[in-house]
């Protein structure tokens, strides 16, 4: 019983982390088609960004925080105004992104490391304490992130299906050229998306280096896990991207603790070829239509 | 007492005094300069093959800043005879031996380097042997690898210019248990059961250790109750502790040594302790993991077999380390590549210069120095074995004092300050006291 | 009577393949505007042009007594708007999403919701589906909201891309019952069909085009008058 509890809370609070960083991923690919490879120092630079207004500058936590997050949008909001935009609609779009992201993502990193060093900062965004369900110890921080995420991916799907710009969105996500005839400027939808991407997976970073450390290559294994993720889930599925996110989440802790922790990530992987052999393209995703 | 095996209290002074004398490397450096008048006067390269980015980048860091401060303070002096150092890093990322390999091989390509210095890298840790033996270079590294000193023993005319100043990492397996023993059998540990959980992670340092441990534990009278490896980087301790907490040891021993995962480790676990006396493999000696652990750090006892040690040599350079980088600095890892540095510098002035890539016969006599030496710094005595050229370790190896690099035992007393040398003696500056959350 | 719509030597293609040479006329104001022909020759082509899908190469559109903006987003917002070949709905929404989506350009949401109710009142069909999946409709029901959203938009100009394609005959005579209702309360439409059949009972301007061209243009008389002409062309309708 008390390894179970505990395998929840740990598997939640990955999978909390795994939706944030891959929520934005899905999205992202779902309305443009793009695989954002500089997605996970979108991660790094909102990690860095709440450190430095929270340790350097002194900034209360929450606005450390929401300081991060914007930093995630507006670097989301510069990689699509100096690069992206220039790209879209041309040839092999799909293709070159992939490598034109890559390189956002080295320059960024690098000039993080030239910034800040490699130093394994403390990151501030923390909630000290615990609290106690029968014999397991929770922290306080694990909570927050739960409820952070949960706040977070809440208010945009809130946002994507309530209000008239994330209707835009989603309506660019599921036929462009429908979505232009009704009036949508696809070059100002897909500005919102890469911020948006950009917010979530600042939060996703800040999160995760609160539980580890701030480097800047922290972004390179969550943004694995979340390509995995939407993998699983079918590209572009955001909701699908979530619930895989707490799905491989917990998954990992049980693997974890009745297996060993070294087969944590391998068995996941294992899981992840099954499930794509047995479902190509993805379990929420829909098959690829060949159109006449 | 506890004193009878440690050696006697009343020579202690005296012996730390008379080895802070012998530590003139800076005088025998300086009057080795003014020996001789230089001819040539360009610089002397000493390349730094150093982990500056990747999951261990916060020693990489410490092992630059030794090599500049080492390089700052020889060149005030003069250089080595008359011949500045000038310093040239390329980056192994943290990684394999392919990175590791063009690193080291950039710095003798492009940068000419006359000697390759670094702290540790990861990989095989045999990767940079090859590239400096291929280039008859001069290349000491503090990789604490077994791996070093099996090939330097088996192909000795190969690797005649691979120097490991430090010992390897089998004798940490020894020494813990001799250490953690000599605890108990003084009174100074009562520990709840015989129970001993090791966790280790993917890098060979770590599992050589834990293996290590695992082979003698039954000889010292413990026994295995979990043998675990992690990940690396592992942030996430929840499913590890769960094991530990049903069914709780009396040894924990991380062997798994990154930083910020071992600080990590001891935030979660003291969220719920159990009554268990923790020891973690290297990285709690480095100011990182304080710094991140918090009050999570006091308590902790680790060991390092390359440590500042806490007396006269020692806190000089710790004073000096910290006021030219800054509080979070880690003397720890600078103090490596800054003894390294400074050994070589005696070396090849002894030899009459340093070598260029390929010079074979002047990096011999260089290599035929280093190998004659006994060298005092701040981590103690290098003096190599002869046949693994890695430096012998005290008390494992040899039972003076003053032949080997003292194997470390340390206690986190205080999260703002390193931990205070429990043993061995005549190095201890302080007792080991129970950590707080044990019973 | 003064025109919606003039396109003046409009010329366009895909890629390097010219489709429309130098294509010029006019929609009046009001009315339905049938342009048929063959497949392939260029109708579509024509639309996409004119919703500003597909760049013009040559020549000019005015809308409304203005030179057209660049980009569909821009012309449905002026009110030229196209319902596209196959409804090309937003199939994970609801039937309510896609007609909400067809309102974007406008700002007013009372004017919105009061337009909604219009929609509801001539697709009653669309009312009881209003909570459903647009994916999970049948091909009729699709088609009505397709031309919901165009509706939506409040379009001076409505085009319409084969209004009948794949559907029953009693599907098809339903959709053109409410288009000729929509033409009754003013709604200017331009519809494209590959044969004149059902649109012509409707339309009171009709074009033939042919090789990308227009090859004969009149109104309904005319086109009565002119029935051998259409079979040399349609093959025999």
């Amino acid at each position: 019983m008390q390894a179970v509890l505990q395998i929840l809370i740990t598997g939640l609070t990955l999978g909390a982390m795994y939706a944030l960083a891959s929520v934005g991923l899905a999205l992202t690919y779902g309305t443009m088609r793009m695989f954002n490879m500089a997605h996970g120092v979108f991660m790094t630079v909102g990690a860095y960004a709440t450190y430095m207004a929270g340790s350097l500058w002194g900034l209360p936590l929450p606005l450390a925080f929401l300081f991060g997050l914007a930093a995630g949008g507006l670097i989301g909001a510069v990689m699509h105004l100096l690069v992206v935009r220039f790209m879209l609609d041309t040839e092999g779009f799909e293709v070159n992104i992939i490598v034109a992201t890559a390189g956002v993502a080295i320059l960024l990193q690098d000039l993080l490391l030239k910034y800040y060093g490699a130093y394994p900062f403390r990151q501030p965004a923390q909630i000290e304490g615990v609290f106690r369900i029968g014999d397991i110890a929770v922290t306080y921080q694990s909570v927050g992130i739960l409820v952070l995420a949960a706040t977070l991916i809440g208010g945009i799907a809130w946002l994507l299906t309530h209000t008239r710009f994330g209707l835009a969105i989603r309506a660019t996500a599921m036929n462009r050229e429908a979505a232009l005839l009704m009036g949508v400027e696809a070059g100002r939808t897909y500005l919102q998306v890469l911020i948006i991407a950009g917010v979530l997976a600042a939060a996703a970073g800040i999160l995760i280096s609160s539980l580890a450390t701030l480097s800047p290559d922290m972004g390179a294994n969550p943004l694995l896990r979340a390509f995995v993720i939407c993998v699983v889930a079918g590209l572009g599925s955001v909701t699908g991207a979530g619930i895989a996110a707490l799905a491989l989440g917990l998954c990992e802790a049980a693997i974890q603790y009745y297996l060993g922790v070294r087969y944590g990530f391998p068995v996941m992987l294992l899981l992840v070829i099954i499930v794509l052999i047995w479902r190509p393209a993805g379990l929420f995703g829909q098959q690829e239509v060949v159109r006449s | 007492m506890t004193q009878a095996s440690n050696g006697p209290v009343a020579s202690r002074r005296s012996f730390l005094t008379k080895a802070a004398a012998g530590a003139g490397s800076l005088a025998m450096l300086a009057g080795l300069n003014q020996s001789v008048r230089a001819q040539d006067t360009s610089p002397v390269i000493v390349g730094g093959p150093l982990p500056l980015t990747g999951a261990v980048a916060a020693d990489g860091v410490e092992f630059k800043r030794g090599l500049e401060m080492g390089a700052e303070e020889i060149n005030a002096l003069g250089g080595i005879l008359g011949r500045p150092i000038q310093l040239a890093f390329e980056d192994t990322e943290s990684k394999g031996d392919d990175v590791i390999i063009s690193a080291g091989q950039r710095l003798i390509d492009k940068h000419n380097a006359n000697v390759l210095i670094s702290g540790y890298n990861l990989g095989s840790q045999t990767a940079l042997q090859g590239v400096a033996s291929g280039a008859s270079l001069i290349y000491l590294h503090a990789d604490t690898a077994r791996a070093h000193t099996d090939l330097v023993a088996k192909e000795p005319d190969k690797y005649w210019s691979c120097f490991m100043y430090c010992p390897s990492e089998l004798y940490y397996g020894f020494a813990y248990l001799d250490f953690v023993k000599h605890l108990e059998t003084s009174g100074q540990l009562k520990l709840p059961n015989r129970k001993l959980a090791l966790i280790t992670g993917p890098i060979t340092y770590s599992i050589n250790i834990a293996k290590s441990i695992e082979a003698k534990a039954a000889e010292y009278g413990y026994e295995v109750s979990l043998y675990e490896t992690v990940q690396a980087p592992t942030s996430e301790w929840g499913p590890t502790l769960a094991k530990l907490r049903e069914n709780p040891p009396g040894l924990i021993v991380v062997t798994h040594f990154f930083p910020q995962d071992q600080a990590q480790f001891m935030i979660q676990f003291l969220t719920n302790p159990t009554d268990s006396l923790v020891y973690l493999q290297y990285g709690a000696s480095l100011a990182a993991f304080r710094d991140i652990a918090g009050d999570a750090s006091q308590g902790v006892l680790y060991a390092t077999n390359i440590g500042v040690l806490q007396d006269e040599i020692g806190l000089a350079f710790t004073k000096n380390y910290i006021a030219r980088n800054d509080q979070k600095a880690s003397p720890n890892g600078g103090g490596q590549t800054y003894s390294a540095l400074h050994l070589y510098a005696v070396a090849a002035a002894l030899a009459g210069g340093p070598g260029t890539p390929y010079e074979e016969k002047q990096n011999r006599k260089i290599a035929a120095r280093l190998k004659a030496m006994t060298f005092r710094c701040p981590m103690g005595v290098i003096r190599f074995d002869q046949a693994t050229q890695a430096a012998l370790s005290y008390p494992v190896q040899t039972k003076d004092p003053s032949l080997g690099m003292a194997h470390i035992f340390s206690q986190i007393k205080n999260k703002a300050e390193n931990g205070h040398i429990i043993s061995p003696s005549p190095y201890d500056i302080a007792k080991f006291e129970k950590p707080a959350w044990m019973k | 009577m003064t025109a919606l719509l003039t396109v003046k030597d409009l010329t366009t293609g895909y890629r390097h393949i010219r489709v429309l040479h130098e294509v010029s006329f006019t929609v009046e104001q009001g009315g339905i505007t049938a342009i048929i022909g063959p497949n392939g020759h260029g109708k579509s082509t024509l639309l996409r042009a004119l919703s500003g899908l597909l760049p013009a190469w040559s020549g000019e559109i005015a809308f409304d007594g203005a030179v057209v903006a660049q980009g569909a987003p821009g012309r449905a917002r002026a009110g030229l708007v196209l319902v596209p070949q196959g409804d090309q709905l937003f199939a994970g929404m609801t039937v309510e999403e896609n007609l909400m989506m067809g309102g974007y350009v406008r700002q007013d949401m009372t004017e919105i919701r009061a337009t909604l109710a219009e929609i509801f009142e001539l697709f009653p069909r669309l009312k009881e589906r209003r909570a459903q999946r647009a994916s999970s409709l049948s091909g009729g029901e699709r088609r009505m909201v397709g031309i919901g959203r165009g509706l939506m938009a409040k379009a001076k100009l409505m085009m319409i891309d084969e209004p009948s394609l794949g559907l029953a005959p009693l599907i098809i005579e339903q959709i053109y019952q409410a288009l000729a209702e929509l033409a009754a309360r003013g709604q200017s439409i331009l519809v494209v069909e590959e044969n004149p059949g059902r649109v012509a009972k409707v339309a009171t301007a009709f074009h033939l085009m042919d090789g990308g061209r227009f090859a004969w243009s009149g109104s309904s008389a005319d086109l009565k008058q002119s029935g051998h002409i259409l079979k040399t062309y349609l093959g025999g309708h």
